[in-house]
């Protein structure tokens, strides 16, 4: 993992300094370059935290036993929206889409909400079984 | 002359005697073998316990009067209750751990994604907070469906020992004497019973389902405020002091029944036991000394079976309590660990769903306390023939 970290770092420095180069030399293809940059890191970041998500969803599957919804595999779900909205919108503004972006980050909270409404669901679904239950 | 008269006369006595003599009927106590022997009610009582406890019991399941004594004295001592209370306490906290532990790993997980949320922009963080709160609170709630389902096995069982008790009371009663008693004892325990069997059918869930779901309001702080939690606060505290009052008033109006009865009964059988000694000829100062005997070993039969019938009580009740207990012990240990990590949301949830357990033992100990005394009643009431 630390030498992982050490080749994001570097390939992070090695990215921003060549777009500033070709911003100087004013190539139209320094948006392209920025997107292609932050998907490769992505990639890298993802594959860097692969085992906490699949320690995750082993926790996940033991709260599954508990409740009807594995509510950590939502929480995931609703992390990777986040992250995928969260760097949509940054490229849009780097690229100097401001409106763009706020309806990236919109969409990206509607979605995370749709999946809390799930949530609320499954507790309102515990509070009906225990009145079921009766004495 | 005369003197051969007399001598007629004593022989003709002596024989009037001796022929008389064959006709006298022969008295003598024989012992009754059944008299040594429990009521068929007892039995019935027994029966009607859970497994679990009737194994505990041990001793007590005999028709013996002398055994089922001993077996009392045995299981009310402090040392076995001190080890029935250890082992129970052990095998709840065997069971919790998993709890602790996931609980623990969601409380770590929500702690880490606190942490990122921050680091976006645009409210995307906010969500993902809500999102976190909601999960936490899916898991901990989810988790409360077992402890529910225990006590609602609990009262059951509760109501099924109790309602078999009744015929057994009614039976000891009457044998002691207590006639009245006999008559009314059992319909204030019924009407106990009645009382209880609703409160605990009609109110106790509902109300834990309501605080659960005011409880979650608190998931939403910092997006709109609700007092939920101090709505759910209020009715917990109100609820448990209308079922104390209602159980105080219940067991007043049983206690005082109860010694009315029991003197009325002592004042008619005395009366009995005069009239049984002063106008029974030869044989009415042995009825009276019969009595006491009897009276000696109906009030042995009596206290026995209330002791068997308290700790009975108490070894269903302690499993469920101490299951609520150790869970609230949980939550607890989770709400620290939730502080250290500063994760406020959870913390506050988890001591909301702590202080919901504490409502759930604070209803079990209540319905419970109402039918102990009401057997330490039964067991202490002196027999009006002795």
């Amino acid at each position: 993992m630390s030498d992982l970290i050490l080749k994001i770092c570097g390939a992070a420095i090695l990215s921003a300094i060549f777009i500033l180069i070709l911003k100087k030399s004013g190539s139209d293809s320094v948006p392209l370059l920025k997107i292609a940059a932050v998907i490769l890191l992505c990639g890298t970041c993802v594959m860097a935290f692969s085992p906490i998500i699949e320690y995750m969803r082993s926790l996940s599957d033991a709260v599954g036993s508990l409740s009807s919804v594995s509510a950590i595999s939502v929480l995931l779900k609703a992390l990777c929206v986040a992250f995928l909205t969260y760097i949509c919108a940054s490229v849009c503004r780097e690229c100097g889409e401001g409106g763009i972006a706020y309806f990236v980050e919109l969409a990206g909270k509607g979605e995370i909400i749709l999946l809390s409404l799930e949530l609320i669901g499954e507790i309102f679904k515990v509070a009906e079984k225990i009145l079921d239950l009766g004495i | 002359m005369r003197k051969v008269k007399i001598k007629k006369a004593f022989f003709a006595a002596i024989t009037l005697m001796l022929a008389c003599s064959i006709f006298f009927l022969v008295a003598y106590a024989d012992e009754q073998g059944e008299s040594e022997k429990m009521p068929d009610e007892y039995g019935d009582f027994i029966g009607s316990l859970p497994d679990d406890v009737a194994d505990k019991l041990g001793g007590a399941i005999t028709d013996d009067i002398g055994e089922v004594s001993d077996a009392a004295i045995a299981l009310s001592s402090a040392e076995n209750i001190i080890n029935i209370l250890i082992d129970l306490f052990l095998s709840q906290i065997k069971d919790a751990l998993p709890t602790l532990a996931i609980i623990l790993g969601v409380v770590i997980i929500s702690a880490v994604l606190h942490t990122l949320s921050s680091s976006f922009a645009g409210g995307l963080g906010g969500v993902i907070d809500l999102c976190t709160r909601l999960c936490t609170y899916s898991v901990i709630a989810g988790t409360a469906i077992s402890s529910v389902l225990s006590l609602s096995k609990y009262f059951s069982a509760l109501f099924t020992a109790v309602a078999a008790f009744l015929p057994l009371s009614a039976t000891l009663y009457a044998m002691g004497g207590n006639l009245t008693l006999a008559a009314t004892s059992g319909a204030g325990i019924s009407v106990i019973l009645t009382v209880c069997q609703f409160i605990c059918t009609y109110t106790i869930i509902p109300v834990f389902c309501l605080c659960l779901c005011l409880s979650l309001t608190s998931v939403f702080d910092g997006v709109f405020s609700f007092a939920g939690n101090t709505i759910s606060g209020n009715i917990k505290k109100w609820y448990n002091i209308a079922l104390g009052l209602v159980m105080t008033l219940l067991t007043t109006s049983l206690a005082t029944q109860t010694i009315v009865a029991s003197r009325a009964d002592g004042v008619a059988m005395r009366g009995l036991k005069f009239a049984a000694g002063s106008f029974i000829p030869i044989s009415g100062g042995a009825v009276s000394s019969t009595l006491g005997t009897l009276a000696s070993s109906v009030g042995l039969i009596r206290g026995s079976v209330g002791v068997v019938g308290i700790i009975a009580l108490i070894l269903m009740l302690l499993p469920t309590l101490l299951s609520l207990a150790v869970r609230r012990l949980t939550y607890g240990i989770a709400e620290i660990c939730a502080g250290l990590l500063s994760a406020t949301a959870e913390q506050k949830l988890l001591g909301e769903i702590g202080s919901l357990y504490g409502y759930l033992e604070g209803v079990a100990v209540l319905c419970s306390a109402v039918f102990i005394i009401a057997l330490a009643i039964f067991g202490s009431i002196a027999t009006p023939i002795g």
